[in-house]
C-alpha cells in the first residue's frame, strides 16, 4: 500500500486522455481490459494500488471518476473492450446529455447543480483509500465541461479535502486557429483562475505544441486525437512511473512533483519527451545515451508547450528528468557538468536550483526499442507567455463584448464580469510573478506582493 | 689392526684405539705396528665423526616423541642420517670383504675408500652441530636444511645433504597434502608454516620454506576453504571428490620435483576458489542478500519504507523503550508481506532492528536497521561490516524523515517567508537524497554487480565488497562524526519545520542557514585535503556540491547568511519581520 491518487476526467478532452492514460497503466501493469492481472504470478514489483484498487473478485478497478455533461466520449469508453474496467458507480455523464455548449459558464452552473452527486462519488472513493496524497485531474481548459465543470470541481474538491493535493493534467487549446471554438479564450481564462488560485501543480499539455510535435518531429500530416492523446498518455505515464514502479526516491508525488515548485503561485510545470513515439508508428530509432537524451529533453523544439525561451530573459525555475532505462549512473554526472558547462539551461537567480535527475524502472511488459527515453518536467519561467497570449486573445473578445450574453444566459447566478474581473486579476498577477522570477529581487517583490495581500 | 679401525670407524673404542680427552679417537701411544701413525689418527676423525652423528641419532629416537624439540622434521631428519651413517657403514664392510680376500691391503686403500666421507662427515657435523644448539625444529630446520643444501657446491657433500632435505620434505608434502585436500592441519607439534590463530588460521612467516613464500597464503586459504566444507560434509566425502586421488598424485610428484609445484597449486587454488564462489555466491545466493539490503537497509523499497514510517510514527511518540525495536521490526517485515505476498520473504527474516550508541532518547535516532546475512557469508563480509552499514540506514532514514516532515506541510497554506524556507530546506534534503541513492548507492552497487557479473573469483569479491562497505559509509559521511552530526542537525532542523509555519520564522531560518554556513565550511575543509586517500570522499563531495549550486546560488547566500544574522541580532526583540539581503 503505498500513497495513493484519485484522478478525476472531465469533459471531453479529459476522458480521452484519461482513457489513453489508464491503457496504457492496464498494459505496464499486466492488467487486462476487463481488470484481470495477465500474469498474477508474475513479481514486477510494481505498485497497482496508486491508482488501482482491488474488487473482492480481485479484480483491479481505477481509481478514477468520469464527469461529462455528454455521454459521446463516455459511451464510446464503455463500448471499448474496457468496458468493464472501471467502477460504473464512478462514471456520471448528465442526465440531460446536452453538454455544456463549449461554454464555461454552462459547465461551472451545471457541475454547481449536480454537486450533491459529484460530491458524494468523490467522498465515496476517498473513503476507501488509505493514504491518500492528491486529487489528479484531467481536463482541457478551452471547452465547456473540463474547464467549466472543471473549475468547478477543483473548487470543491479544494474545499472538501483542504489538506489534500490538486495536481492537473491540463490541456491548453491550439491558439494558432481559435476557430475551433470561439469562447476559448473566455473559458481559457475563467479555468486560468481556478489552476492558478487553488491548484497545487498543473502540468501543462499545450495542443499547440502537441500538433506541432506531431507534425515536425513526428511527420504526420494531420494529427488525429488518437494520436495527439497517445503522445500525452506517454507523458502521464512517464510522470507517474516513479510511484508505479517504486524504487528508492520519488515513490509519492509529493516527493516527485513538489520540490519543482518553490512559491505558490509558480506551479505550472512543462514537459518535454524524448525519443518521441507513437504506437505503432514504424520510426528510425535514434542513438539514446543519457547525455544525449538529457540534451534533447532541454531543447525547445522538444518541448510539449509552445513558449518562446529566449524572450525576456525567461529561465528555469528548476526542473526534473526522469530517465528510464539502461543508465549508467555515474553518466549521469557527466552528463550534468557538461550540460552546466555548455550553459544549455539558464536557471532562476534567487533560488538555488538544479536539474534532478530520477532514474524510473520500466514496466517489463512494455517493449521499447530504445535503451534510454526521458521525460522532462520543467518550471520555467516562459509559461507566462501561453498565459499572455490566452489573455491578449481574451481581451480582443471582450472589447468587442462578444458572445458575453450567452455566458450570462447559462451562467445562473454567477455574476459573469465579476468572474471576468477576477480571472483577468488572477491571470496577470501570474503573469507577473512569472516574469518577476527571473530577476534577482524575487524574494523582495514575492514577499511584498503576498504578504501586503495576505494582511 | 685393522679390525680395531674398522670399530673405530663405527665410532667404538677398543684396546688400541681409545678415546682421548676431547672425545677423539686416537691409536694408543704404546702400539707400535707398523702402520702410518698419522694415517690412522686421520682416519680415525671420521669415527669420531660418525660417533657423534650417531649419539646425535639415538638422542633423537631416544627422546620422548611428546616432549619439546621433537617432532615429525627431527625424526624425518635423524631418519636421512641414519641411511647416510648406513651407507657410511656398507663403505666399510665392502672394504672389509676386500681386506678377507686381499691380504696386501694398505691403510691407504681404506684411505682412499674413504676419501669423499671425510667432507661429507665435516659438513654434516657442522649441520648437525647447529641443529642441535639452535634447537631447529619443523618448517624451520627444513629451512636451514634446504638452504644448506642449496649452497653447498661439493657434490658428494649436497648428494647427502639433498637425502636430508628429502626426508624432511616429504614430511613438509605429507601435512600439505592433509590440509590441501582435507584441510586438516597434521601438526602434533607446532612444526608447520600454518597455525590456527584467532581469526582462524595464520601463516608463520618464519617457517614457510623459500619455494612456498609466493605460495603460502594461498595454501592457507585452499586449506581454510576445504577445512569449512569438509567439516560441513561430515567427512563423506572431500570437496575434490573424484579429483582427489589425481591432486593427491600430483602433490606426491611435486614433492620429488619441486617445479611442478606452483601448476599443482594454482589448480587447487582455481578449483576451491570455483568451489566456493558456487558454494557462496550460487548456492547461498549472495546476490539475492545483497539486493535485500538494498532493499530494506538502504531503502530501495521506498514506498515501503515510507509506508513503515507511517505505521511505526504512533509507537515512537514516547522516548526510546526496549520493545520499539520489536515493533520496528515487526512493523517493516508486516509491510513487506503484504505489498508482496507472493515474493520470496526468506529476506525479510533476516532484518533486525538494533540501536546505536547515543546520548538521545527518541527511537527515530537511535533505530538502525541491520541485515543478518547467512553466516556462511561472513568470509565475504564480516558481521562487523554489515552492522556499520547500519549507520548508513541511519543516515538515509534521517533525511527521509525531514523530506517527509517538509513535504507534511504541503497543502497548508504557507506565508511567502515559509514557503521560501520550505522550498530551501527541501531543495537540501532532495539533492542530498538524490545524491545518496544514486550518486552513492547506486553507483557503488553497480560496481559491485560489475565484479558479481564478471570474475569468479572470491578474492576479487571480498575486495570489492570490503570497498563498497568503505565507499558507502565514506561517501555517506558516516565515517566522519562531526560532518555526520552537521548534516544530522540539518536534517533535525528540518523536522521542526511544520512546528513554525504559523509562528516566528526567524529563528528556525537563520539556525538552518548557520548550520548550512558549518556545512559549506566543513564542504571547504575536506575539499582542501588532498591527499590520495581522501581523493574519493573529494570526488563525492564536490558531486554533492554541484548538485547543489547548479546555479551558483548555494555559493552566493553564503554571503547572505552572516547579513542575515547580523540583522537579526538589530532587529532582536522587533515584532517586524526580518528580510534578507
Amino acid at each position: 500500500m503505498s500513497r495513493q491518487v484519485v484522478t478525476i476526467q472531465a469533459g471531453q478532452c479529459g476522458n480521452q486522455i484519461g482513457f489513453e492514460f489508464w491503457k496504457k497503466l492496464c498494459l505496464e501493469h499486466g492488467i487486462s481490459p476487463q481488470g484481470i492481472a495477465i500474469n498474477p504470478d508474475d513479481n514486477i514489483g510494481d505498485c497497482k494500488d496508486v491508482f488501482f484498487y482491488q474488487a473482492d473478485d480481485n479484480h483491479y478497478i481505477p481509481r478514477s471518476v468520469l464527469v461529462d455533461l455528454e455521454p459521446r466520449v463516455i459511451n464510446t469508453i464503455l463500448n471499448s473492450e474496457h468496458e468493464r474496467l472501471y467502477n460504473r458507480e464512478n462514471i456520471y455523464v448528465s442526465k440531460t446529455g446536452g453538454g455544456a455548449g463549449n461554454n464555461w459558464a454552462s459547465g461551472y452552473s451545471q457541475g454547481h447543480q449536480l454537486r450533491d452527486e459529484i460530491v458524494e462519488i468523490l467522498e465515496r472513493e476517498t473513503e476507501n483509500v488509505d493514504s491518500l496524497d492528491a486529487f489528479v485531474l484531467c481536463h482541457s481548459i478551452a471547452g465547456g465541461t473540463g474547464s467549466g465543470m472543471g473549475s468547478y470541481i477543483i473548487e470543491q474538491v479544494k474545499d472538501r479535502f483542504p489538506k489534500k493535493l490538486i495536481q492537473t493534467y491540463s490541456v491548453f487549446p491550439n491558439q494558432d486557429d481559435s476557430a475551433d471554438v470561439v469562447v476559448q479564450p473566455y473559458n481559457s481564462m475563467l479555468t486560468l483562475r481556478r489552476l492558478i488560485e487553488f491548484a497545487d501543480c498543473c502540468i501543462v499539455l499545450d495542443n499547440t505544441a502537441l500538433n506541432r510535435i506531431a507534425c515536425e518531429r513526428l511527420h504526420i500530416q494531420n494529427p488525429s486525437f488518437a494520436q495527439v492523446n497517445n503522445m500525452v498518455s506517454n507523458i502521464m505515464s512517464l510522470s507517474t512511473a516513479t510511484m508505479r514502479f517504486p524504487s528508492a526516491l520519488y515513490t509519492d508525488i509529493k516527493s516527485l512533483l513538489f520540490p519543482l515548485i518553490p512559491v505558490q503561485s509558480l506551479h505550472f510545470l512543462m514537459t518535454g519527451f524524448t525519443p518521441l513515439m507513437i504506437n505503432d508508428q514504424e520510426q528510425a530509432v535514434q542513438r539514446t545515451t543519457v547525455l544525449d537524451v538529457m540534451r534533447r529533453l532541454l531543447q525547445q523544439k522538444n518541448m510539449m508547450v509552445s513558449t518562446n525561451f529566449s524572450g525576456n530573459q525567461h529561465c528555469y525555475v528548476n526542473l526534473l528528468n526522469i530517465i528510464q532505462g539502461d543508465v549508467d549512473t555515474s553518466d549521469l554526472h557527466s552528463s550534468l557538468t557538461r550540460l552546466r558547462d555548455r550553459r544549455y539551461a539558464a536557471f532562476i537567480p534567487w533560488a538555488p536550483a538544479g536539474i534532478r535527475v530520477c532514474l524510473s524502472r520500466r514496466s517489463p511488459y512494455v517493449k521499447t526499442p530504445f535503451r534510454v527515453s526521458g521525460l522532462m518536467l520543467a518550471n520555467h519561467t516562459s509559461i507566462s507567455s501561453l498565459f499572455s497570449r490566452t489573455m491578449s486573445m481574451y481581451d480582443k473578445l471582450i472589447k468587442r463584448g462578444a458572445f458575453i450574453e450567452q455566458f450570462r444566459k447559462e451562467a445562473g447566478n454567477v455574476d459573469v464580469m465579476g468572474e471576468f474581473a477576477a480571472a483577468k486579476e488572477s491571470v496577470n498577477s501570474a503573469i507577473e510573478d512569472h516574469l518577476a522570477a527571473t530577476k534577482k529581487d524575487f524574494n523582495e517583490y514575492y514577499k511584498q506582493k503576498y504578504t501586503s495581500k495576505a494582511a | 689392526m685393522f679390525e680395531r679401525l674398522l670399530l673405530g670407524l663405527m665410532g667404538l673404542s677398543s684396546d688400541l684405539i681409545q678415546e682421548d680427552l676431547k672425545g677423539r679417537f686416537r691409536l694408543v701411544p704404546e702400539y707400535e705396528g707398523p702402520e702410518d701413525r698419522v694415517l690412522v689418527d686421520e682416519l680415525l676423525l671420521l669415527g669420531s665423526t660418525y660417533k657423534f652423528l650417531n649419539r646425535f641419532l639415538d638422542e633423537v629416537k631416544e627422546r620422548n616423541p611428546y616432549t619439546l624439540g621433537t617432532g615429525m622434521y627431527l625424526s624425518a631428519l635423524a631418519d636421512g642420517l641414519g641411511s647416510i651413517l648406513y651407507d657410511f657403514r656398507e663403505t666399510l664392510a665392502t672394504f672389509e670383504s676386500y681386506l678377507l680376500e686381499t691380504p696386501t691391503a694398505t691403510l691407504s686403500d681404506l684411505r682412499n675408500d674413504l676419501n669423499e666421507w671425510f667432507a661429507i662427515f665435516d659438513a654434516l657435523q657442522a649441520r648437525i652441530f647447529v641443529i642441535h644448539n639452535e634447537k631447529k625444529h619443523g618448517c624451520h630446520l627444513l629451512k636451514y636444511v634446504y638452504s644448506e643444501t642449496k649452497s653447498c657446491g661439493q657434490e658428494t657433500v649436497r648428494q647427502r645433504l639433498e637425502t636430508l632435505f628429502k626426508r624432511c620434505n616429504k614430511v613438509l608434502f605429507d601435512q600439505l597434502a592433509s590440509w590441501l585436500l582435507y584441510g586438516i592441519l597434521k601438526d602434533p607439534h607446532c612444526e608447520f608454516f600454518i597455525r590456527p590463530d584467532q581469526d582462524g588460521f595464520g601463516v608463520v612467516d618464519d617457517f614457510v620454506p623459500p619455494y612456498l613464500t609466493e605460495h603460502a597464503s594461498t595454501i592457507r586459504q585452499i586449506g581454510c576453504i576445504v577445512a569449512k566444507f569438509y567439516e560441513e560434509s561430515y567427512f563423506e566425502k572431500s570437496i575434490y571428490a573424484e579429483k582427489e586421488d589425481e591432486y593427491l598424485s600430483k602433490l606426491e610428484a611435486a614433492c620429488e620435483d619441486l617445479d611442478m609445484l606452483s601448476p599443482v597449486i594454482a589448480s587447487l587454488s582455481a578449483f576451491t576458489s570455483d568451489y566456493l564462489w558456487d558454494q557462496l555466491v550460487v548456492q547461498q545466493r549472495l546476490e539475492y542478500h545483497l539486493e535485500a539490503i538494498l532493499k530494506t537497509v538502504f531503502m530501495g523499497r521506498g514506498d515501503l519504507i515510507l509506508q513503515w514510517m507511517n505505521k511505526v510514527q504512533q509507537h515512537f511518540i514516547v522516548p526510546f523503550e526496549e520493545n520499539h525495536l520489536s515493533i520496528a521490526s515487526e512493523c517493516l517485515r508486516n509491510c513487506f508481506y503484504q505489498a508482496y505476498p507472493d515474493e520470496d520473504m526468506e529476506f525479510i527474516e533476516r532484518i533486525r532492528f538494533v540501536t546505536s550508541k547515543s546520548d538521545a532518547t527518541d527511537t527515530w535516532s537511535l533505530l538502525m536497521l541491520v541485515y543478518d546475512l547467512p553466516p556462511d557469508l561472513h568470509c565475504l563480509l564480516s558481521a562487523r561490516e554489515v552492522r556499520s552499514l547500519g549507520y548508513a540506514f541511519q543516515m538515509l532514514l534521517a533525511v527521509r524523515r525531514a523530506e517527509l516532515a517538509l513535504n507534511s506541510t504541503l497543502g497548508s497554506r504557507l506565508s511567502p517567508q515559509a514557503m521560501k524556507l520550505r522550498y530551501e530546506m527541501e531543495f537540501f534534503v532532495s539533492n542530498f537524497e538524490s545524491y545518496l541513492h544514486m550518486d552513492v548507492l547506486h553507483i557503488s552497487f553497480n560496481k559491485l554487480r560489475g565484479v558479481l557479473h564478471g570474475s569468479r573469483s572470491c578474492d576479487a569479491l571480498k575486495k570489492a565488497l570490503s570497498h563498497f562497505v568503505q565507499d558507502v559509509t565514506c561517501m555517506m559521511f558516516v565515517s566522519l562524526p562531526r560532518f555526520k552530526e552537521t548534516l544530522l542537525k540539518v536534517f533535525q532542523t528540518c523536522l521542526r519545520f511544520p512546528m513554525y509555519i504559523n509562528a516566528d520564522l526567524r529563528s528556525i531560518e537563520q539556525e538552518f542557514r548557520s548550520q548550512q554556513d558549518i556545512l559549506r565550511r566543513c564542504f571547504q575543509v575536506l575539499q582542501e585535503h588532498t591527499t590520495s586517500q581522501l581523493d574519493k570522499r573529494n570526488e563525492c563531495i564536490m558531486r554533492f556540491l554541484y548538485r547543489l549550486d547548479y546555479n551558483q546560488q548555494y555559493q552566493a547566500t553564503r554571503r547572505e547568511v552572516k547579513a542575515i544574522g547580523d540583522k537579526l541580532r538589530g532587529a532582536n526583540g522587533s515584532s517586524s519581520s526580518s528580510s534578507r539581503n
